[in-house]
């Protein structure tokens, strides 16, 4: 029997606006609320609304069928300002019992690597808020873009998580399968491994005419699942790849409108929710003692801090931490923590080849370049130093 | 094959882009294949250079340049003299390559086109080159019979050669110009001149400079860049500007520093020699090409291969081939000003311009530019 977890994150970046140079010292507001609300409200009727109302339909017509989110405070956020329907939605999908809530970090942020306090406390505001709006506490825990290593492991242990999700990189893994339940380094936590071949198969290669599967069908993909052979196989793909990365015009909406249909045809395959795999027994450890993420070819952190520019930015927002959290006004750490989110150093990356055609799609939604948007972010933080100052 | 490559201007006696284009480009076509033959073809300039070429001067001097042209253009009577002045040279010249054996012959700019024409018309194949047009060098208010001139090169030219996307945009809106016919080829730049500089001295410590070459025309972009600059002295009294080039806007430029209250901070050269550009890039901390219209702006890249972050505006044709730069619409002072500052207050910054930039020019060789002309000129000659 092969577990089958299907796994989605949503996230939207809090995009910062175009702050100049000649601004600094007036604190004029530091968030792009036009260009965040359209692109919200563009995703949300692209994406968000119909998948989630597919799914619902998919978990009352399917009894066996069984769907993982996790998302980002920062996407709830965004949502019940600018859509409040997504948040209905989810909750709708909620009822049916069929899923479960994934724990993040509440500002998809590279926190673990400012403080473990702050890091701690980013993930308690996510649960809190998860806790509030769909009355369910998260199990298992997902740290921004999966980046893990044994001393994230440690640090999640303390807060209680169950189990813990990243990549199923060879890097570490050897010639161990993902597909096994693993003890996460010197923890008791369950750590899941993403497959990632499965899971790209959706993700990226979906549509591209030029790779020898296309096209992708539910009934070759469900096929590909029960040939598995695995203990449990766990695919974790960007929510938005339904409608928005791939485009309703793809088919993408058919596959996964049938994909229970045909998974339901293989009776070595069983939808699971990750909690449950819980209860399988560990085969071995897994020793990660450097940092690896699921982001970009290199899959470990040089997506946000590969360059000087991003080190530098980091840094120099990092090193606000203690001057921030001493004022003891909301307001100031909330800004903070937004401008910690991981997607501002993500626009500033300047690698090449196949890897800069991921950043610029999402770049070039707000930025012409990395250098704009180091600048911009430099701006916007000497200006918030300066607040800061005169507090 | 033999070429006869016609120009008003040649590298170095003094000139614009077209002729560091032309120059660069006959002598790494030389150095890829020597198959290639050149008669470069000029007015009489008394031409003394280093150039693996044919260099055949016409015994005929242009009453006016490409440049000063331009400013007399509400003048009919200069027209005239011009224009007559323009077909006696493009006649003599046509007449002198008539009694040359020429397999292709290669017109660049309005200037030489008449000649091109006309050896067209003896069954000769021809190249127009267009390296601006009338209506970038006018600031969109351009002589309706330099425009037909143009106009019928393209429409006669069996090629048509430009320096970018958006100049062949140009060509096809503008001109109806077939886009089967229009190929673009970049500029280049010759990397190893220009870094030789990299390490020789470094600025006054306090002291920013911010540079721009070019000649002082409205579509240079200088009007723009004077405004810019008064946001950015405002917040930093230390940054100077440095103007290099002459031109016909030179006191309208000095009058308007004055009038903005900066006239302490900005320094008009004037015209200077190569050793002196050379000295520019070197001390300068940013490099600036604010151009209302500029069809490829080898400036830009000099600038990089010297080792310098450079500001360019977007309707630059150097902006589409260059990714490690930063850019601004020419007409956005504001933001212009703040992109001056960002480039001279985060170092990080200007040194990841400077070196990810370094990687990227030297893919622009010109001797990339020169392989695109023999495709062009083997296709034409069958």
């Amino acid at each position: 029997m092969t577990n089958l977890a299907f796994c989605a994150v949503l996230h939207q970046p809090l995009r910062i606006r175009r702050y100049s140079f000649l601004e600094i010292g007036d604190h004029r507001s530091y968030f792009n609320d036009a260009l965040n609300r359209r692109l919200f409200e563009r995703i949300s009727r692209k994406s968000y609304l119909p998948t989630l109302g597919m799914l619902k339909d998919l978990a009352e017509d399917y009894k066996d069928f069984k769907i993982n989110i996790s998302f980002t405070g920062t996407f709830l956020e965004q949502a019940e300002m600018f859509e409040p329907k997504v948040i209905q939605a989810i909750k709708d999908l909620n009822d049916t019992g069929k899923l479960e809530i994934i724990a993040e970090t509440y500002y998809h942020s590279l926190a673990f690597f400012v403080s473990e306090s702050e890091f701690h406390d980013q993930i308690k505001l996510h649960t809190k808020k998860v806790n509030m709006l769909f009355g369910a506490t998260p199990k298992i825990f997902r740290n921004t873009e999966s980046l893990y290593s044994n001393s994230i492991a440690q640090s999640v242990e303390k807060l209680g998580f169950k189990g813990i999700v990243t990549e199923g990189s060879e890097k570490f893994l050897g010639w161990r399968s993902p597909g096994y339940p693993y003890l996460a380094g010197p923890t008791n936590m369950h750590l899941f491994l993403r497959n990632y071949k499965l899971s790209d198969d959706v993700a990226f290669r979906f549509s591209a005419r030029s790779w020898e599967e296309y096209p992708l069908t539910a009934d070759k993909y469900a096929h590909w699942l029960s040939s598995v052979y695995d203990p449990f196989v766990m695919i974790y793909i960007d929510f938005e790849t339904f409608g928005e990365h791939q485009w309703p015009e793809t088919g993408i909406f058919d596959f996964l409108k049938h994909l229970p249909l045909f998974v339901s045809r293989h009776s070595n395959l069983k939808w699971v929710n990750l909690g449950e795999l819980t209860q399988l027994k560990p085969v071995d450890r897994v020793d990660v003692p450097w940092f690896v993420s699921w982001a970009d070819q290199d899959r470990d952190t040089s997506a946000w801090l590969g360059n000087r520019m991003q080190q530098t930015a980091f840094e120099t927002a990092k090193a606000l931490e203690t001057p921030v959290k001493a004022t003891k006004d909301a307001h100031l750490l909330e800004t903070w923590r937004k401008l910690m989110t991981s997607d501002h150093f993500y626009y500033m990356s300047t690698k090449f080849a196949g890897d800069e055609e991921v950043h610029s799609y999402f770049r070039g939604e707000v930025y012409d370049n990395p250098y704009e948007a180091f600048a911009n972010y430099m701006n916007i933080l000497q200006d918030f130093r300066l607040e800061l100052e005169g507090n | 094959m033999k070429v006869a490559l016609l120009t008003s201007e040649l590298y170095p006696v003094f000139s614009g882009g077209l002729g560091v284009a032309v120059y660069e480009m006959v002598r790494h076509s030389r150095r890829i294949n020597r198959d290639v033959n050149f008669i470069v073809t000029l007015p009489q300039l008394d031409w003394k250079g280093d150039l693996d070429a044919e260099v055949l001067e016409v015994p005929h001097q242009l009453a006016f340049t490409t440049y000063t042209f331009t400013r007399e253009f509400n003048r009919p009577d200069l027209d005239w003299d011009a224009a007559n002045s323009i077909k006696d040279f493009n006649t003599m010249m046509a007449q002198l390559l008539l009694t040359k054996e020429v397999d292709v012959v290669h017109a660049n700019d309005w200037m030489t086109i008449l000649g091109g024409m006309e050896l067209k018309r003896h069954g000769k194949r021809l190249v127009f080159h267009i390296h601006s047009t009338e209506y970038d060098r006018t600031n969109d208010s351009p002589r309706p019979w330099v425009v037909d001139l143009e106009r019928e090169g393209i429409h006669l030219a069996d090629a048509v050669v430009t320096t970018s996307q958006q100049m062949k945009q140009q060509l096809i809106n503008r001109y109806g110009a077939d886009p089967a016919k229009v190929h673009v080829v970049y500029n280049g730049i010759d990397v190893k001149k220009f870094r030789q500089i990299l390490h020789i001295g470094q600025n006054k410590p306090g002291e920013k400079v911010v540079l721009f070459v070019g000649r002082l025309t409205v579509q240079k972009g200088v009007w723009e860049l004077l405004h810019a600059a008064r946001l950015v002295i405002e917040k930093d009294p230390e940054v100077k500007f440095l103007i290099v080039g002459g031109g016909e806007w030179v006191k309208e430029l000095i009058k308007l520093a004055i009038d903005l209250g900066i006239q302490n901070h900005v320094i008009f050269t004037g015209r200077v020699s190569e050793d002196e550009l050379l000295a520019a890039y070197r001390i300068c901390d940013l490099f600036v090409m604010p151009s209302v219209s500029e069809p490829f702006g080898i400036v830009a890249l000099e600038a990089m291969a010297s080792g310098k972050p450079v500001l360019v505006s977007k309707t630059s044709g150097v902006s589409e081939v260059v990714q490690h730069c930063l850019t601004v619409d020419y007409w956005d002072t504001q933001l212009m000003a703040s992109k001056i500052l960002e480039a001279l207050n985060y170092p990080v910054m200007a040194h990841s311009l400077v070196r990810n930039g370094a990687h990227e020019i030297e893919k622009l060789d010109w001797a990339y530019s020169a392989r695109k002309l023999h495709q062009i000129y083997g296709r034409l000659k069958g």
